[in-house]
């Protein structure tokens, strides 16, 4: 199809200004004249924008006039560009991977800004190197390969619940896999959600209901992914099915089972403010409506054997169970849990009854919470007269979280107006060092909150003591304002905690060969331009699990990543870059090393013909060059990237 | 005292309201703080967390923020307030500074700043005083000489006070270092 | 401690002796210098003449042990920061050379308390404890230096330890909460000598509360705390009118009790709170 390495080659050098970015140190014109001087240079010259259509005219003109069968482009970085040169070649009739680009913008006018000389000589280095490569440059084939229809998404709280859903309405089969006995994650322990005040179940309980009644979405709750195997378009997913000890089949959610249960214990949904039984639901809307009981409790007294009666659903021997399916894409919805506010102990939590967190709060003024949406205080029951809300509570701390939270000026807010709300004569403090609330509505929702009385003091506090005797709180902070020190006595203090991703990420993330960023939350592919991509094709991500968000970016990402894992499918094939290790089986000795140090998980040693020989699997390969780098015997190279083509580099770099 | 507090005490008295120039703010104040061991002070986000732990400043004017943000902008008069002097550098602030500040550090590489622009407080220049010529902050007295030796313990402990070369020794450390001209001196007693 | 109160000092040397651990003497040694008094005058002669303090136990090779947190700040940031700095020690080792000294980095600094409780072990402490001293009730005082700034100690965090609590218990007392419990004696960074009105005023706080809480008396690791805490009771008396009469122990002076050391040995003579109501409640007990 296309012209191809093997003759004599015949490179052309294009030259970018870049505007000013790169001519305004660089010597573009003595860089092209330059170049003009390398061996097998047939052409060059310099542009003001390379990228620019008329640049790229400029190329292919230049191709067809003097039969150019290798490109060198010297311009910005080819993280931005690459792909568009190489479109340029291949539309030239050139093979798109017999086109080299050197980066003499970030990696020269940029940094040298102070020392023009030194930059052109630098440039002409760069391109020097450049050359050299492209003379030993191959043709290179991408390879396609199909795509099983279906996504597996990963937790089901609002943002996998949405992801879901949307794909599900594009007629893409779902599995949906939740660790938790029901979906819903942690906006169904909310209350009313910011700034709008809409019931956050009213809102949430339909989508549960639609996930559970949809035809394309089979719903794996109570249960985890415990292997991933296999690349975009073609991974095979381990599911196990916890056991519930209830048979799902058989199940009507009626909960005469619970009522007759005798064991009592904290109910985790509440975060141990009101109590479940050993056999129980996590709250009464769940999906799916089925009992669960919890062995660890449970003591086999049957009786609630006798109470479900003819239905048998209840199975002591149940055994975990193993599910496998095919998918093409995955989404990672893992979400997120909240700090630990034991970690800073000047807050006492954990030691002083009043001292509670925010999602705590949620479950107290919830209707459906253990007090029936009453704010009572935990030491006697009694509404608080006065309650501190602390924020920043292990965010925006090098001692903690160094990062912002995001959710908590607002939430603190709302919970500050739902106290007003329901003890009008409540004191209530905010104590903050800003308010952030910059989205839609939220500056005129704290506006809001402020007209109703909350009093905001602009302070971190610094400790809280509790009198011992009414259970009444100190806070200490200062009013950074007056400049003076002050100390609240109040009945009740919330603890605006910061957040954390989901601890069950973890083992995901390590599955799945995806990556965090220095927060700990999964790292996207880019930050702006593809914040619902992970770096492995064919992994997306959806709400908290990358990065802290409220409800309405959760579900903006999750309908994002939702149209990112259908496009592979829609499309029905994946073509892959053909920059990928190989091995050349004469030299393999099998060592093994390439499979310990590959990040992804795409070289295996495997028995071929009696003998050990490393395998690389070229969907998986992302072309890094570890495996290459480690290989003792010099067996495995990176096409593209081979030995002879850098040396050939570093040759040009030491001999200029 | 703050603005705030004379108003207080004296109701009927207007307080003098002052601005604060960008032509008094010295940029190598800051930088001599920061790299004389306080380090990145300039990190302060003003959250008041030290203020707020610091049992000094429920009792007294000091405001460690207010300290930290002086620095930061480089007012050098922060010199010569007596809050500077009010740190008992318990370290509270230290621990609890969300920026990892080193907040206490921050107050007693000021106070030597201070020091050696001749803001000398009269205790200090004593104890270094006693430590040179005594190698004790708190030197022996006739009272506890008698208790030791009632007590069995040697009338003199086994201290520079027990051995005239030890002494000597930390003496002349003392004078090749620059202590001795800046406090020594001037902090002898016929120098009041 | 030798020039104010020895009883501590010699309390501290039976104790020692009786747990089986040797005390050698770091003959020449000066005060530490004090880290607030002295310090601020100028970092480095503080950093100087505190190297010159640790050398003397480097000859001898042996760790060196402290009863005072005062002490163990200076000595434990001055060998901390020579370890990390090596230009820095060559600074200081420029001028200590010439007069016989030399700092090396070669030993470690322990607080009593610390060592106590992490290397002797707090069973074996309780197994030392002749004379539980049961139904006493201990008010503890941990003193600032001990624990903070905690990014520069190694042991743990500073806001509710219970470090001193474990081997207070070790003698059979009861540890009692209080308000503020962790705030300063008030004397610390030189305000005693600066300003001492000024610092009673955290004096007074942690007496009252202590009081309040019902404590028999108080316990430290430090005897400048301890000097803060008892003098300062007699100079509140004096300034304020205000007497609580709270008796005032340094651990190695309480420890000795339960281990069945007479109190006439203790020195309890130079306190200026007297502790003979104290002593009277722990008559069944020594
Ligand atoms: C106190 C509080 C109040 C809030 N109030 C508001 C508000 O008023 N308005 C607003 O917009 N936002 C609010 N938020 C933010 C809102 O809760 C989040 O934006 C939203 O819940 C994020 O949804 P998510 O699906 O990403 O994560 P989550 O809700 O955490 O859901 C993640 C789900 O994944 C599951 N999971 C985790 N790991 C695995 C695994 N390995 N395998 C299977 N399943 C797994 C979890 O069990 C969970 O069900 C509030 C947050 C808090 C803490
Ligand atoms: S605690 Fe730290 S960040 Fe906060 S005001 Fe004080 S020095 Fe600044
Ligand atoms: S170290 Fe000083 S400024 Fe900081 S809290 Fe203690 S007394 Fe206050």
């Amino acid at each position: 199809m296309s012209k191809s390495g093997g003759e004599e080659p015949r490179i052309g050098v294009f030259v970018c200004h870049c505007g000013t970015n790169i001519a305004g140190v660089v010597d573009v014109k003595e860089v092209a004249e330059y170049a003009k001087t390398l061996p097998n240079v047939v052409y060059a010259t310099d542009y003001v924008y390379m990228c620019s259509d008329p640049g790229q005219e400029l190329i292919k003109q230049a191709i067809k006039e003097h039969n150019l069968n290798r490109i060198v482009v010297a311009a910005c970085s080819p993280r931005l560009h690459e792909l568009t040169f190489r479109r340029t070649v291949s539309e030239a009739g050139l093979n798109p991977f017999l086109f080299e680009q050197a980066n003499i913008r970030e990696q020269n006018s940029w940094v040298h800004m102070d020392n023009p000389e030194e930059a052109t000589r630098k440039a002409k280095d760069l391109v020097r190197m450049a050359v050299a490569k492209a003379r030993l440059l191959e043709p290179l084939e991408p390879k396609e390969v199909p795509v099983e229809p279906a996504v597996l998404v990963i937790g089901g709280g609002i943002a996998g619940i949405q992801a879901s859903l949307d794909l599900a309405n594009k007629g893409i089969r779902v599995y949906l896999v939740e660790k938790e006995p029901s979906i819903g994650g942690n906006m169904i322990r909310l209350d009313k959600t910011f700034p709008t005040l809409d019931c956050s179940a009213c809102i949430l309980t339909p989508k549960m209901v639609d996930v559970s009644r949809h035809p394309n979405i089979t719903l794996y709750a109570y249960s985890e992914v415990v292997e991933v195997d296999g690349y975009i378009g073609n991974f095979d997913v381990k599911i196990l099915k916890k056991p519930r000890y209830v048979r799902e089949d058989r199940c009507t959610g009626c909960g005469k089972c619970a009522e007759v249960c005798p064991v009592t214990v904290p109910n985790e949904f509440d975060l141990g403010l009101g109590p479940r039984k050993a056999i129980y639901i996590p709250f009464p809307q769940a999906v799916p409506a089925v009992y669960t009981i919890d062995m660890d409790h449970c003591i086999k007294c049957g009786l609630c054997v006798k109470a479900c009666g003819e239905l048998e659903a209840i199975d002591f021997d149940q055994k975990p169970e193993e599910v496998n399916v095919k998918v093409g894409t995955i989404i990672v919805a893992t979400g997120f849990e909240l700090f630990d506010a034991r970690q800073k102990p000047e807050y006492g939590y954990g030691i002083y009854q009043n001292v509670i967190t925010s999602l705590q709060f949620e479950r107290l003024v919830n209707a459906s919470g253990p007090t029936g949406g009453q704010i009572v205080r935990p030491s006697d029951g009694k509404p608080p007269k006065s309650v501190a809300i602390l924020l920043c509570v292990g965010s925006r701390d090098q001692k903690a979280l160094p990062y912002c939270s995001r959710i908590c000026c607002m939430y603190s807010l709302k919970h500050a107006h739902q106290i007003k709300e329901k003890i009008p004569d409540a004191e209530v403090y905010i104590l903050y060092m800003d308010i952030r609330s910059f989205g839609k509505g939220y500056e005129e929702f704290y506006n809001r909150v402020q007209h109703e009385g909350v009093k905001l003091i602009r302070g971190r506090a610094s400790e809280i003591w509790e009198d011992p005797e009414t259970k009444n709180l100190i806070v200490r902070a200062e009013d950074t304002f007056l400049g003076k020190p002050v100390e609240l006595e109040v009945e009740m203090v919330i603890l605006a905690t910061g957040v954390i991703p989901n601890p069950a990420t973890e083992p995901i993330r390590k599955a799945l060969f995806i990556t965090q960023s220095p927060d700990g939350f999964l790292l996207e592919a880019h930050p702006k331009l593809n914040p619902m991509s992970t770096t492995v094709d064919g992994i997306y991500l959806a709400g908290m699990c990358q990065g802290p968000k409220d409800i309405p970016d959760t579900v903006a990402q999750a309908s994002a990543a939702a149209s990112a894992a259908s496009i592979p499918i829609l499309q029905g094939k994946i073509v892959i870059e053909p920059i990928v290790a190989n091995v050349d089986e004469n030299l393999c000795g099998g060592c093994g090393i390439c499979e310990s140090v590959c990040p992804y998980g795409a070289v295996t040693v495997e028995e071929v013909g009696g003998k050990r020989k490393a395998r690389v699997n070229e969907a998986k390969c992302k072309g890094c060059g570890s495996c290459g780098a480690a290989c003792p015997s010099g067996a495995i190279t990176v096409l593209h990237f081979k030995d002879d083509q850098i040396l050939a580099q570093v040759d040009a770099l030491l001999t200029g | 005292m703050s603005e705030l507090e004379q108003m207080e005490e004296k109701p009927t008295q207007r307080a003098v309201f002052e601005v604060i120039r960008s032509s008094e703010f010295d940029p190598e104040f800051a930088k001599v703080v920061a790299s004389s061991g306080a380090d990145e002070i300039v990190q302060c986000f003003q959250c008041g967390t030290c203020t707020g732990s610091c049992p000094m400043g429920r009792v007294s004017a000091i405001r460690t923020r207010q300290i930290i943000r002086m620095a930061v902008l480089g007012l050098k008069k922060v010199l010569a307030t007596d809050e500077l002097w009010h740190c008992t550098t318990c370290g509270t602030c230290y621990d609890r500074c969300p920026r990892d500040l080193k907040v206490t550090e921050a107050i007693v590489v000021m106070r030597m700043l201070a020091v050696r622009e001749g803001h000398i407080p009269p205790n200090l220049a004593r104890i270094v005083g006693y430590v040179y010529q005594y190698g004790h902050a708190v030197p022996i007295n006739e009272e506890i000489r008698n208790l030791r030796k009632k007590l069995g313990l040697s009338e003199l402990p086994p201290t520079t006070h027990s051995y005239p070369q030890a002494l000597e020794s930390v003496q002349k450390a003392m004078k090749a270092t620059s202590i001795y001209e800046t406090v020594v001196e001037r902090g002898k007693p016929d120098r009041g | 401690m030798p020039n104010r109160y020895p009883g501590i000092e010699l309390a501290t040397r039976i104790v020692m002796k009786n747990l089986g651990i040797e005390l050698v003497d770091m003959e020449g040694a000066s005060c530490c210098p004090a880290p607030g008094a002295f310090g601020p005058a100028d970092l480095f002669t503080w950093r100087v003449l505190g190297a010159r303090n640790l050398s003397i136990a480097e000859k001898k090779g042996v760790d060196v042990l402290t009863v005072c947190n005062g002490c163990y700040k200076t000595l434990y940031e001055v060998n901390q920061d020579l370890k990390s700095d090596p230009e820095l020690r060559e600074r200081v080792n420029e001028v200590l050379r010439p007069l016989g000294y030399e700092y090396n980095g070669t030993i470690r600094v322990r607080h009593i308390a610390e060592y106590l409780h992490r290397d002797y072990g707090v069973e074996k402490l309780r197994g030392a404890v002749k004379k539980p001293l049961e139904g006493i009730k201990v008010a503890v005082h941990y003193g600032c230096h001990l624990m903070r700034p905690k990014l520069r100690r190694e042991l743990g965090d500073s806001e509710r330890p219970h470090l001193l609590e474990d081997i207070i218990e070790a003698t059979g007392a009861e540890c009692v909460e209080y308000k503020d419990m962790m705030i300063c004696c008030g004397a610390g960074g030189g305000v005693r000598s600066y300003d001492l009105a000024l610092s009673l005023t955290l004096t007074h706080t942690k007496i009252k509360n202590a009081t309040e809480a019902g404590a028999d008396c108080m316990v430290n690791v430090c005897p400048f705390c301890h000097l803060q805490l008892d003098r300062g009771q007699a100079e509140l008396k004096e300034q304020w009118g205000v007497y609580y009469g709270l008796p005032i122990l340094h651990y190695s002076q309480l420890l000795g009790l339960a281990m069945g050391i007479p109190p006439k040995m203790l020195g309890f003579e130079a306190h200026y709170v007297p502790v003979d109501s104290f002593l009277e409640k722990l008559k069944g007990i020594i």
